[in-house]
C-alpha cells in the first residue's frame, strides 16, 4: 500500500517537474535534476539543480533537499547544514511534519520551491523574505522563544520541561497563569508542543540546558 | 509562452474587431463598427503592414543558434537552394532530406463568425508563424498547400541528427502555440477545434532522389522518395495537435525513446513483405520533449516558457508571494 502510494506520488512529481528523474541506490530512492522557479504571476525567474531524498518510511519522515548546482554558496548563512542539505525550516517543524507525514509533492510545493525562491530573494535583496532562524542551538532557542512568546532562556527551559513531563486537558487552567481555560488561551501553542516527538523535546531541552550553562559561564567570565 | 505573441496579437485583433454580429432582422454587420470610438475593422492592409514587423523573441533565436540551426535565407518556394543546380536540367541527385507536412485543421469553423478577408488574415498569420519558426530552425518551405505547408529540413553539409532535432523542435513549438495560446484566443470567441496535424519522415541519402518536377516555369525541385510520401501519409494518422513520425526520424533524432508511442491504429505505415521491410510510425510526444529541453522552463501549472538568456527577477513582490512563509534555519555543530 505504502509502495503504491509512493510510486503514484513520485509519478505525479515527475510529471509536474519534467526535468527531474528518479534514481535508486542501496534501496534508497532519490529524485535529481533541474527545477524551474516561477513567480506568482507565472513569470520564469531561474532554475536550480537539486536532489531530494525520499525517507525510507515514506510518507513519514522528512525528505532532504540538496542544491547540487552550487548556484549559491554552501555555508550556514545561506542555510545549508554541515551535511550539505538545505535547512528549509526549523528542526521542530520538520519533526512535526515527519510524524504527520508529507507527500513528496507537498514537500516540493511547501518547502523546495519556497526555499529556493527565498534564495533568489536573498540574492536580490540581501535579506530573507520573512527573516530566518539563527544557526544551531541559537535557532532552537529562537523557535521556542517565539512559540512561547518568552524572552528568557530559563523560562523557556522551565516551560518546555513542564510540557515534557505534564499532560494537560483542554479544560485545565492555562499554563501561562491567566485565569482562563487552556482551550480559550494557549491551546494552539500547547497543541504544537504536544505534537512534537518526545525525542525532539528531550534533545532540544538537552541542547538548551547546555546553552544556558555556557551563557552563564560566559557571563561569569565577563564579570571576572 | 510568449514566443508567438506578435502573431497572436494580430489574430486577436482580427477576432475582436471583425466578428460578424447578427441583428434582429438577421442582417450581418461587424461589431468592430458598432461604436463611434471603436478602433474599426482590422483589414488585410492593416495585416500586411503589421506582418512586416513580425519577429521572434531574442530568446527563441538564441535557442536556434545554440542548437546549431542555420536559416536558409532568400528562399524561393519549390527551389531548395542546395539543389538549385538541378533547375533547368534533367539531372538527378541522391541526398537525404527530412520531409514535414503541416496541416491546420478546422479553419472552416471561422466562417461561422468571420468573413473571407478575416479568414485569410487569420489563416495567413498561423501559416506565417509556422513558416518563420521552420525557417529559423533551418527549414525550407517547399510548398504552401491550402491551410498547410510542406517543409524540408536538412540539406548539404547539414548534420542529419541535428536537422531532425531542429525539425522536431520547430514543429513542437508551433504545435504548442496552436494547442495552447491560439486555442485560448479562439475559444474566447466561441471557435473550437482549430488544430494541427503533422507528419514527418526522414529519407537517407540512398532513399531520396532529387530532380525537377514539371517543366519550364511550371516546375519545382522535388524529392522522389518513399519517405516524403510516407510523411504525407503519416499526417493523416496524426490526431488533433499530434506529430506522427517515421522510424528513421526516431532513430536519427536520438531522443529518449519514452517520447514515442507506436500509432495504435496502424503500426506499420509501410510493409514490403517480399523484402521483409516493415516501417513503423510513432506519435512524438512533443510537449514532453519541449518540457525536457534545457532551454525551456515549465511552471507548476504545466505552461512552458523559453528561458531568457540572462535570468532576471521580473517582480520581487511576485517572487515573495512564492516564498510564502518560508523561513530557513541552519543546522550547525551543536556546542
Amino acid at each position: 500500500m505504502q509502495k503504491l502510494s509512493l510510486d503514484k506520488d513520485l509519478k505525479e512529481v515527475l510529471e509536474m517537474f519534467p526535468k527531474l528523474k528518479l534514481f535508486e541506490k542501496d534501496k534508497k530512492k532519490f529524485i535529481r535534476g533541474e527545477i524551474n522557479i516561477f513567480d506568482a504571476a507565472d513569470n520564469y525567474v531561474d532554475s536550480f539543480d537539486i536532489k531530494v531524498t525520499v525517507p525510507r518510511n515514506y510518507p513519514y519522515g522528512f525528505p532532504s533537499l540538496f542544491e547540487t548546482g552550487n548556484k549559491f554558496e554552501h555555508i550556514p548563512d545561506r542555510h545549508i547544514s554541515e551535511d550539505g542539505s538545505c535547512c528549509v525550516c526549523p528542526l521542530q517543524e520538520s519533526d512535526l511534519v515527519s510524524q504527520k507525514g508529507i507527500t513528496i509533492k507537498d514537500f516540493f510545493l511547501k518547502y523546495v520551491i519556497p526555499y529556493l525562491a527565498n534564495q533568489l530573494y536573498f540574492d536580490s535583496e540581501e535579506e530573507w523574505a520573512n527573516g530566518d532562524y539563527e544557526h544551531g542551538v541559537d535557532g532552537i532557542l529562537q523557535y521556542y522563544k517565539e512559540l512561547f512568546k518568552l524572552n528568557d532562556i530559563e523560562e523557556v527551559i522551565n516551560l518546555l520541561s513542564f510540557f515534557n513531563t505534564k499532560k494537560m486537558n483542554r479544560n485545565d487552567d492555562c499554563y501561562c497563569g491567566q485565569k482562563a481555560k487552556l482551550k480559550r488561551c494557549h491551546i494552539q501553542t500547547y497543541n504544537t508542543i504536544k505534537n512534537l516527538s518526545k525525542v525532539q523535546i528531550e534533545t532540544d531541552l538537552f541542547r538548551l540546558k547546555n546553552l544556558s550553562k555556557r551563557l552563564a559561564r560566559e557571563q561569569k567570565n565577563q564579570k571576572v | 509562452m510568449n514566443t508567438f505573441s506578435e502573431y497572436q496579437n494580430i489574430i486577436e485583433k482580427a477576432l475582436n474587431r471583425n466578428e460578424i454580429s447578427k441583428g434582429l432582422n438577421e442582417s450581418r454587420r461587424y461589431t468592430g463598427l458598432a461604436g463611434p470610438t471603436s478602433p474599426g475593422r482590422y483589414t488585410f492592409s492593416d495585416y500586411v503592414s503589421n506582418r512586416s514587423q513580425l519577429s521572434f523573441s531574442a530568446d527563441l533565436v538564441a535557442i536556434a543558434n545554440k542548437m546549431g540551426a542555420v536559416p536558409l535565407n532568400n528562399q524561393v518556394i519549390g527551389h531548395h537552394p542546395h539543389f538549385s543546380h538541378l533547375k533547368g536540367t534533367t539531372n538527378t541527385e541522391k541526398h537525404y532530406i527530412i520531409s514535414a507536412f503541416i496541416d491546420i485543421k478546422g479553419s472552416t469553423n471561422l466562417f461561422k463568425k468571420y468573413d473571407e478577408e478575416t479568414n485569410m488574415i487569420i489563416t495567413n498569420t498561423i501559416q506565417l508563424a509556422a513558416i518563420n519558426v521552420c525557417q529559423l530552425f533551418g527549414g525550407f518551405i517547399q510548398r504552401i498547400q491550402g491551410d498547410g505547408l510542406f517543409v524540408y529540413f536538412g540539406g548539404k553539409n547539414v548534420d542529419k541528427s541535428k536537422a531532425t532535432q531542429h525539425c522536431l523542435t520547430a514543429l513542437g513549438l508551433f504545435s504548442y502555440f496552436v494547442k495552447n495560446d491560439l486555442k485560448r484566443a479562439f475559444e474566447q470567441h466561441g471557435i473550437e477545434r482549430i488544430f494541427t496535424k503533422i507528419g514527418i519522415d526522414f529519407g537517407d541519402d540512398d532513399k531520396v532522389l532529387w530532380g525537377v518536377a514539371g517543366k519550364d516555369n511550371t516546375s519545382e525541385i522535388a524529392t522522389y522518395s518513399l519517405h516524403t510520401s510516407l510523411a504525407a501519409k503519416m499526417q493523416a494518422y496524426a490526431g488533433s495537435n499530434e506529430i506522427v513520425v517515421g522510424q528513421y526520424v526516431k532513430d536519427k533524432a536520438n531522443f529518449d525513446s519514452m517520447l514515442y508511442t507506436v500509432v495504435e491504429e496502424q503500426r506499420y505505415i509501410f510493409s514490403d513483405q517480399d523484402n521483409a521491410f516493415y516501417y513503423t510510425q510513432y506519435v512524438f510526444d512533443w510537449l514532453k520533449y519541449l518540457k525536457s529541453s534545457q532551454h525551456i522552463a515549465t511552471s507548476i501549472a504545466g505552461d512552458i516558457t523559453i528561458k531568457p538568456q540572462i535570468a532576471t527577477i521580473p517582480s520581487i513582490a511576485s517572487l515573495k508571494e512564492v516564498v510564502g512563509e518560508n523561513r530557513p534555519y541552519a543546522k550547525i555543530k551543536f556546542r
